[in-house]
């Protein structure tokens, strides 16, 4: 059900979009003021602030944002998907795929786009094996879908541990912050910007059906729901948005968990509302940790994916406790 | 009017055979009754009409064209089933819960359209759920959990109901009431009812036809009186059941 109070929950986001973003542009080394900023948008004067501006904030802003509305996106629908609250965007292994695709990428000495291909190759890797693992047995049984995705993470936080413990010491500390999440090297295309316009678009389309799917197989198949295409169509979306997020940042944690949850707790449980709401403040969240990751510790920065820790913990308990309360 | 029409229908578990060659046809306005002991196949025929399990033979027909040349979504506006699963695992109200229900017969747009709303509303003060409409599910009890799980049958609007062991964890006097007020809606809407169950004396007090479930190669069917003799009960219960009356009403019970 859709109500006026939701429609407010949206713009409340959406300014609290804007504000992120507005702020991640003024946030870093160089001091720039909001009315340097507007003034630079009308009439670019000083060629080093709109240098830094330009090919420093703006992009890291921007990737954050997405990397945010991505991984919340997909943390809707796993959570959907699995009827299990404590699904994340992670937890059938797509990190831990891409995390091995990038690692093996970053010991064999290469980077940039080879590695996020080798990362994104990884995560796919980890997609196919659950997914022919799952399918084999015909049904698509939620529990034997999580099993197999929870041993295969195991498996590859095996392998990564290994990888860690034979590598040369000069290329942990990258490797850490390519776990860890983090923002500093991170572009977004065109590309990425489509993909989140199509989960907001796709998941206002097909919310209905997820909030049936929600309650249950059996409910949802006799409301006449075609469980089977719904079900593989989402496992494949939501785990192509997290391989793109993470080849794009890392494994930023605790977005994907916890954005749809705060959301839930606000009153948008109807799913035509949660997904363009958690797109928002995922993407919200992230932006804003990343300010501070850079911000915080100046001139060291933070990775992103320990602010978003750091943050989103006690947000969430208190906003748990308060709504228990009432 | 609507017509389920099961043609030699055989099912099959895994090597396991259940009701082997099992025709009938339910037509509207009537209340038939699927008894037998557990693991006689009652949940598998149930599961078979919705068509969550395929048949190994025969066919079944809703208003006679076969159940697997419907649109999914067409089924559902046609056949719905009473149960209460999952309903705990996210928060959710009262009032949206109900609203699912109209999931088959709604375009999946942004807004619910007012005609669903309006309904909704009227089934909600109908089953006297008005007062817990925005309740979350995880606050209620069992029985109105029930009550919301009828209400969300009711707003589906199916023209066939099919209950599987309703009754489970209920008070006796809610089992009552309840099956009253489906078999009133079935009614209301030119539909029949189907319940699956292994309480005698609740199918002997609603149902007008019966099926016997005695064993996979022999089931019974006809009349509610013509079935319930003590013979045909001890066979297909694997016990010696006895009856008791008392004016036009019949008690049966495991000696």
């Amino acid at each position: 059900m859709i109500n006026s109070k939701h429609y407010l929950l949206l713009l409340f986001l959406l300014v609290l979009a804007i504000s992120a973003l507005i702020f991640s542009l003024l946030s870093g080394s160089i001091d720039i003021g909001l009315t340097q900023l507007i003034s630079l948008l009308t009439n670019p004067q000083d060629a080093l602030i709109n240098q830094v501006l330009k090919e420093i904030r703006l992009p890291r802003t921007l990737a954050g944002f997405t990397v945010g509305g991505l991984l919340a996106f997909s943390g809707v629908i796993m959570q959907a998907l699995l009827r299990n609250p404590l699904a994340d965007p992670y937890i059938l292994g797509v990190s831990g795929g891409a995390a091995v695709g990038a690692l093996c990428a970053i010991l064999l000495g290469l980077s940039g786009f080879i590695l996020t291909n080798f990362a994104l190759l990884g995560a796919l890797i980890s997609v196919l094996i659950v997914f022919g693992f799952a399918h084999k047995f015909g049904n698509w049984s939620v529990t034997r879908l999580l099993l197999t995705g929870v041993v295969l993470s195991a498996g590859w936080g095996a392998i990564i541990n290994i990888l860690l413990a034979t590598s040369t010491s000069n290329n942990v500390q990258s490797i850490l912050f390519w776990l860890i999440g983090d923002l500093s090297q991170s572009r977004v295309s065109l590309i990425h910007y489509l993909l989140l316009l199509l989960g907001v678009f796709g998941g206002i389309t097909i919310g209905k059906s997820l909030n049936v799917l929600s309650r249950g197989d059996l409910t949802a198949y006799s409301l006449g729901l075609n469980l089977k295409l719904l079900k593989l169509t989402l496992y494949f979306v939501a785990s192509v948005f997290t391989a793109i997020a993470v080849t794009v940042a890392g494994s930023v944690g605790f977005v994907g968990l916890v954005t749809p949850h705060i959301l839930r707790l606000l009153g948008a449980r109807d799913h035509r509302v949660l997904i363009p709401c958690a797109i928002l403040l995922g993407g919200s969240f992230v932006t804003i940790a990343d300010s501070l990751a850079r911000t915080i510790i100046a001139p060291q920065q933070l990775p992103v994916g320990a602010v978003t820790a750091i943050i989103g913990v006690p947000v969430f308990l208190i906003i748990l406790h308060a709504n228990t309360k009432r | 009017m609507t017509t389920l029409t099961i043609d030699s229908l055989t099912l099959r578990i895994g090597q396991k055979t259940l009701c082997n060659n099992l025709s009938f046809t339910m037509n509207s306005h009537e209340c038939w009754g699927l008894l037998g002991k557990n693991g006689a196949g009652k949940t598998t025929l149930i599961h078979s009409i919705l068509g969550l399990v395929e048949p190994a033979e025969g066919s079944i027909k809703i208003d006679a064209t076969p159940i697997q040349n419907y649109h999914r979504r067409e089924l559902a506006q046609r056949i719905g089933i009473l149960f209460q699963e999952g309903m705990n695992d996210f928060p959710a109200t009262v009032e949206e819960t109900v609203l699912l229900g109209r999931y088959p017969h709604a375009h999946p747009f942004f807004q619910n359209s007012k005609e669903d709303l309006n309904l909704v509303r009227e089934i909600l003060k109908e089953l006297s759920l008005d007062a817990l409409k925005s309740r979350k599910l995880a606050t209620l009890s069992g029985g109105e959990l029930q009550r919301v799980a009828i209400a969300m049958l009711f707003a589906q609007e199916p023209k066939i109901f099919l209950l599987d062991e309703p009754s489970n964890n209920l008070d006796i006097a809610f089992q009552i009431s309840l099956l009253k007020i489906l078999k009133e809606r079935a009614d209301k809407n030119s539909g029949c009812m189907l319940l699956a169950t292994h309480d005698i004396n609740l199918a002997a007090r609603f149902c007008d036809r019966l099926i016997l479930l005695i064993d996979k190669d022999e089931f019974l069917i006809g009349t509610t009186q013509e079935i319930l003799t003590t013979k045909n009960l001890s066979r297909a219960f694997g016990c010696e059941i006895k009856k008791i009356s008392e004016k036009n009403e019949k008690f049966y019970y495991p000696k």
